[in-house]
């Protein structure tokens, strides 16, 4: 399904932690390329450096060494305002543990990258049309009528499609999703993966998705496993109709 | 957008943030009032000086001068001369002198043995101060302290000629009449008709040795200056009875000038006058002590009042020093609970600014909200403060202000709506600084560490 070109690469990343005066080099070296459109799978034991790669490919994080390249551009050549505003503009981001804000409702939660957004001057915010596609979104995931509803009133699967709602609302090319449905019963976990996977196509965007359960990795169209710091193996998998 | 958004968001659903607010209220709103109030003491106080003064303050120095000329001991030339002078209105002269009240009546030789006693009750040192009435009331404000009412007033029956025999009076003694302050009247029940002796010593210069005088007087009323001292002390009378009773040794001591526009000439007028009175030889040293504005007279009085008021000011200042630790505390307390919100923040495009702004400006809320509350409450508490001290007195029963003591028949305050702004800034100011500490911490906390705070 995906394109050729090229939209988030990493470059030989290595990224080393200082403990006490000891510097721990968790990633070795690791490469990666996500491409336009394309889902992403990167898999891995516990401790192989998943969670520090997405963060370094998030933008959260820097490198010690490596480049990360979004759109051609090295993300860490940018100025910090710039880098924050590639992230809000270009990254949505869905985690395991959803990460609302818990003082803001549902509908507050999903508008927040449009007012950060507002304040790079990339997409002006005006409150009333933002509020309005905020609540539609929220619709059209089931949550029409929670929009008030702050993230202690929500169930999981609920709080997990707002998280889904906040990362799509500025139409960013590139998802990242750290185990979207880790914290969510069987049932649940399908149908916020069917909508993270369905959202994703529609709009057209890159998911890369950490996972740990195997069957989520059949749908996407590569899956990269990683061992001790570094990507082992990367296949193609077919994509069921 | 978001910054002001989520700052006041934090600021409502955090109450701990109230006590910040109340802590910069309560500050903002004493510092306003009590200054307020000091401040009206101050302007109260410099009245009531002002008012048993004048203006300019001569007191020449009858010593002849290196050039020959002695400074007449009459005080006619210096009024003759003031009184032509462009910048003054008028003047007068004042014979003042020290000396015992007693009421019981002494002869001289009784004296100095009641004067070894300490527990002379009876006995009260008296400030004579002997005036031309016509004159004093055109330059002073004996007027004024002559009608005034209060609760302890004894009045003069003729206002325009006070130590004239009482109409009403039908003793035949053939003593001179003389008022008194009001306190020093009812410190010892003196009424209209009370004879008092008074007693002193005035220099014989050809002994070189100083002689008693003693004579007795009748009060013809009371004055109430305002200024407690004054009034448990003075006694005015006629100056020519006063120079008569010192032996004729003294003329006047002071001339009292009432100018024309004391306000525009304040700084300068002293310095002018002294050396226009030298070059007239009405004084011994141009530039000296002899020529002193009211408020240098009064220095030590007036700038005890300022110092209290500055130090008042310093010590309330405190409190909103407190108050902004205060919302120093919440915002450092408020940093460790939002660890995560400042990495979900960070992950959505926040910048590290925009974070620094946002606890900034929960901390500003704090001092916008406490210094618009309090210098509400404190202007208000200021202005109303009369009612709200009868309110207090009446509901615990005590009182809280008494005017007796401080001759006010009110509580003074002024406010100035400069030191209100003055001290709305400084409320700002303290609480931005303490609250920069806080912003900087939230700013500088890494995203990946606040969102595997979990």
């Amino acid at each position: 399904m995906s394109t050729q070109e090229t939209i988030l690469s990493a470059t030989d990343i290595r990224k080393s932690f200082k403990i006490g005066d000891r510097d721990i080099e968790v990633l070795h070296g690791a490469h990666l390329e996500l491409k336009r459109e394309e889902r992403l799978c990167l898999m891995g034991s516990s401790g192989a450096g998943k969670s520090t790669f997405l963060h370094v490919l998030g933008l959260l994080e820097p490198p010690t060494e490596g480049a990360i390249h979004v759109h051609g551009k090295s993300a860490w050549a940018m100025s910090v305002p710039e880098r924050a505003a590639l992230r809000n503009r270009h990254i949505g981001f869905v985690f395991q543990a959803y990460h609302l804000l818990p003082d803001l409702n549902a509908w507050e939660n999903v508008m927040l990258p449009m007012r950060i957004a507002g304040s790079y001057g990339t997409v002006p915010f005006k409150k009333r049309e933002a509020a309005e596609e905020a609540a539609g979104l929220l619709e059209r995931f089931g949550l029409g009528n929670r929009l008030k509803h702050r993230p202690n009133q929500l169930s999981g699967g609920e709080r997990q499609r707002v998280a889904i709602a906040r990362a799509l609302i500025l139409q960013p090319e590139i998802i990242i999703a750290d185990e979207p449905t880790g914290n969510l019963d069987t049932g649940t976990g399908e149908r916020v993966l069917d909508l993270l996977l369905t959202q994703q196509r529609e709009r057209r965007a890159s998911l890369l998705l950490v996972t740990h359960d195997e069957r989520i990795a059949e749908y996407c169209d590569r899956t990269l496993v990683m061992e001790d710091g570094q990507i082992e193996l990367d296949s193609t998998v077919a994509i069921p109709d | 957008m978001y910054v002001p958004f989520l700052s006041w968001r934090y600021l409502l659903r955090r109450r701990i943030n109230l006590i910040g607010v109340m802590g910069i209220t309560v500050g903002v709103g004493a510092l306003i009032m009590i200054l307020s109030i000091m401040t009206g003491f101050l302007e109260e106080s410099r009245k009531t000086v002002r008012g048993s003064l004048s203006d300019v303050i001569i007191q020449p120095l009858h010593l002849p001068r290196r050039d020959g000329v002695t400074p007449p001991r009459s005080a006619e030339p210096l009024l003759e001369f003031l009184n032509t002078h462009p910048k003054v209105q008028s003047a007068c002269a004042h014979l003042s002198w020290g000396g015992i009240l007693s009421q019981t009546g002494f002869e001289a030789a009784e004296t100095e043995y009641r004067l070894k006693d300490p527990q002379g009750s009876d006995l009260a040192f008296a400030h004579f101060v002997g005036v031309d009435v016509a004159d004093e009331f055109r330059t002073t404000e004996l007027r004024e302290a002559l009608e005034r009412e209060s609760k302890w007033r004894i009045p003069v029956e003729n206002v325009e000629d006070p130590f004239a025999r009482p109409a009403s009076y039908d003793g035949d003694e053939p003593w001179d009449w003389v008022v008194v302050g009001e306190q020093l009247a009812r410190v010892h029940q003196l009424y209209q008709g009370s004879v008092v002796d008074l007693i002193t010593v005035v220099p014989d210069t050809r002994r070189g040795e100083a002689m008693t005088s003693n004579r007795k007087f009748l009060v013809a009323g009371t004055f109430r200056s305002g200024e407690n001292e004054i009034d448990l002390s003075r006694i005015y009378c006629d100056r020519w009875e006063l120079s008569s009773f010192l032996r004729d040794t003294h003329e006047y001591t002071q001339v009292l000038v009432k100018l024309d526009d004391y306000s525009a000439d304040a700084d300068t007028i002293a310095e002018e006058l002294s050396g226009e009175l030298y070059d007239q030889g009405l004084v011994h040293r141009a530039g000296s002590s002899e020529v002193r504005t009211w408020e240098e007279f009064r220095q030590s009085l007036l700038g005890a009042i300022e110092n209290e008021r500055v130090l008042m000011g310093i010590m309330l200042g405190l409190i909103v020093m407190v108050a902004a630790f205060t919302v120093f505390a919440i915002l450092m307390m408020m940093v460790t609970e939002k660890r995560r919100d400042i990495g979900i923040l960070t992950a959505l495009g926040a910048t590290r600014r925009s974070i620094l702004y946002i606890f900034l400006m929960i901390g500003m809320w704090n001092a916008v909200l406490g210094c618009t509350f309090g210098a509400t409450l404190g202007t208000i508490g200021a202005l109303r403060i009369d009612a709200i001290e009868q309110w207090l007195s009446s509901t615990l029963g005590i009182e809280i202000f008494d005017r007796d003591v401080y001759l006010f028949d009110h509580i003074p305050s002024v406010v100035s709506p400069f030191a209100v702004i003055l001290i709305v800034i400084g409320g700002l100011l303290a609480t931005a600084v303490f609250s920069l500490i806080p912003a900087w911490t939230a700013s500088r906390l890494h995203p990946i560490d606040a969102l595997r705070d979990e």
